[in-house]
């Protein structure tokens, strides 16, 4: 790739080790190594074991690394917070929400930039307070307050019509299917409209018609918006049809195998699938993986 | 590391050692038995779906409403019938005081609450009895449930004396409580409020602790604060469970109120009963304990219909 964004996220060098009583402690991570940069869309690939999620966990301020660090612009990543939205395999929808209050929850805390006014005493009216920024210069006064209910209802309404839930926005969650809840939780986490989406192996749980169908739907708005993604799982072929950039990963103990700029022109399809390209990439990355679980024992039985 | 190891091969070697030779016998003789079966020469088994497969259980789950409240009803006439031929029976035998008949027991409910007001003075009593106890303990109830899930020391401190008290009947510390409290209402209030309040605080705790680690994970990532965590998740999850701790108390207010009014008292439906029973006026006893159970029933349902109402989402 030619034209690199700035780096986002940056994974330095981290390690985690969960203790095991009574026997050998699990490395999850053994020296993860990675940069994140703007408009990105990573794949992770790798067996079961791989640490996959605790690097999602990472990143997402769930789990801290027990060695090494990982940054957002530079600062550590302490917790979890609304630059990073999370997609989870179990939708993790609020079931006593409706649709719509479940997305509007996305926009509850977060805050964002206004101008800041103030009423002219000479005249009465409200006028925009002028500040100097570092380099002297006079510029518009912000300040930073929270969405108003009015201005989250659109957001809402906004991210429901993109995944198109619009006639379902006031059922609860019991009520619609799997495929349905993982678009809610897309929406919501479109919603948050945070710097960064970690999607959790999304899919993981639907069939395979559904999960087509909202494939291309998370290609159309990755399309549109160009919003970092950083996308997990275990399907090869899923993550050569999304990414533009897949990480393979190795298990016991997990580290980057191998990486891959993925070549492939965007907008794709499930069309794209056809692609002599789109199975070299997916020939290899198989290849990869599938040694993996013979030399890691999955498959070999010990 | 490595002093585990031969920790655990001393210990392997010391259970070998208390091993008894039967029970190794035994073990041996299983192993022989699964490795003297022939595989390769077993036959298959018989293929006789089409002729005998299993006989299903009837399935009622289409089963309307009004059948099932058909039976309710066919069921209670069944035992009224019941009773009213042992009545009969009884009656024939010269044993008035055994068992009243039904009608003795309308005639009963027609004196003490038509024919005069005894039966609302005793009923006015145990409901405000009830009511003090029964709030007194979801009030305390409920942030107990909470801080015991939430926190462990908590949970740790307080623990010993549920357990204890879960085992012991209300009736068996009626003495204790008139000892300390004396005969006044505040001994019938305390009663109940222990049965009530254990029951509840044991649902709340299993609701808070039931919450979805997701739902919690998800808040913190549209960065909500502990607060905002414990109004805007945590309570909801445990909505239900607090409802059903509501139920539960009333069943436990209603089967306690009893025992509470053994603590010396002329007033109630249970002394009623008790004082009725004593008397050997079976018709009164009767009548009090369907009223007591009646009520109930009233009650249970009453919270069953609010509840389905405010959990639509569940």
């Amino acid at each position: 790739m030619e034209n690199k964004g700035k780096v986002v996220i940056k994974i330095d060098n981290v390690k985690k080790i969960y203790p095991v009583e009574n026997g050998d402690d699990v490395i999850a991570l053994n020296g993860v190594n990675l940069e994140i940069r703007e408009n990105e869309f990573i794949c992770v690939v790798g067996p079961s074991g791989c640490g996959k999620t605790t690097l999602l966990n990472i990143i997402g301020g769930l789990e801290q690394p027990t060695e090494g660090q990982a940054t957002i612009h530079g600062r550590p990543i302490l917790g979890p917070g609304p630059d990073r939205g999370i997609i989870f395999q179990q939708y993790a929808l609020f079931p006593w929400l409706t649709v719509k209050k479940n997305v509007m929850y996305a926009t509850k805390f977060i805050k964002h930039e206004v101008p800041l006014m103030e009423k002219n005493p000479e005249t009465g009216e409200m006028e925009q307070v002028y500040t100097t920024n570092e380099n002297g210069e006079k510029v518009p006064a912000m300040k930073k307050v929270k969405y108003t209910k009015a201005e989250r209802e659109a957001i809402a309404r906004k991210y429901i019509d993109m995944v198109q839930l619009s006639a379902f926005a006031n059922k609860y969650p019991k009520e619609l299917s799997g495929g349905m809840k993982q678009r809610v939780a897309i929406a919501r986490g479109y919603a948050l409209n945070s710097e960064v989406l970690l999607l959790d192996e999304p899919f993981g749980a639907l069939d395979a018609q559904t999960r087509s169908q909202l494939q291309e739907d998370l290609l159309r708005t990755w399309e549109k918006e160009r919003k970092t993604c950083f996308f997990i799982t275990h399907d090869v072929d899923e993550c050569v049809l999304l990414a533009s950039r897949v990480i393979i990963m190795s298990a016991r103990p997990g580290q980057v195998k191998e990486v891959i700029d993925i070549d492939l022109p965007y907008p794709r399809s499930q069309a794209t699938k056809l692609d002599p390209k789109f199975q070299e990439y997916r020939n290899h990355i198989w290849d990869v993986v599938y040694k993996m679980y013979v030399s890691s024992g999955s498959i070999n039985n010990k | 590391m490595k002093d585990k190891v031969s920790f655990k091969d001393k210990m392997k070697a010391f259970k070998e050692k208390i091993t008894p030779k039967f029970v190794k016998d035994y073990y041996q003789k299983k192993e022989d038995e699964i490795a003297a079966v022939d595989l390769i020469n077993l036959s298959k088994p018989v293929n006789d779906v089409a002729t005998s497969g299993p006989k299903k259980m009837k399935d009622f789950s289409l089963w309307p409403g009004w059948k099932s409240a058909l039976v309710g009803v066919a069921g209670v006439i069944f035992v009224i019938i019941i009773w009213w031929i042992y009545a009969a029976v009884c009656e024939a035998a010269g044993k008035t005081s055994f068992l009243s008949s039904p009608i003795a027991v309308c005639e009963a409910f027609y004196n003490q609450a038509i024919a005069s007001s005894n039966l609302w003075t005793h009923l006015w009593y145990s409901l405000q009895r009830i009511i003090v106890g029964y709030l007194i303990a979801l009030v305390a109830a409920i942030p107990v449930g909470f801080l015991m899930a939430w926190y462990k020391p908590v949970r740790a401190f307080l623990d010993p004396f549920i357990q204890f008290l879960r085992c012991v009947p209300p009736i068996a510390y009626v003495p204790v409580v008139v000892a300390l409290f004396g005969t006044n209402e505040s001994s019938k209030y305390f009663i109940i409020f222990l049965a009530v309040f254990l029951t509840m605080a044991v649902t709340i705790y299993q609701g808070v602790k039931n919450v979805d680690l997701t739902l919690v994970k998800a808040a913190y990532t549209f960065g909500a604060r502990d607060r905002n965590l414990f109004m805007g998740v945590v309570v909801p999850s445990a909505f239900p469970f607090i409802l059903t701790a509501m139920r539960l108390g009333v069943g436990a207010a209603m089967t306690t109120l009893v025992a509470s009014e053994l603590t010396g008292t002329a007033y109630g439906l249970g002394a009623f009963i008790n004082s009725q029973g004593g008397q050997l006026a079976m018709d009164n006893c009767i009548m009090g304990i369907l009223v007591l159970g009646i009520f109930g029933i009233v009650f249970d349902k009453g919270l069953l219909a609010f509840e389905k109402r405010v959990t639509r989402w569940k």
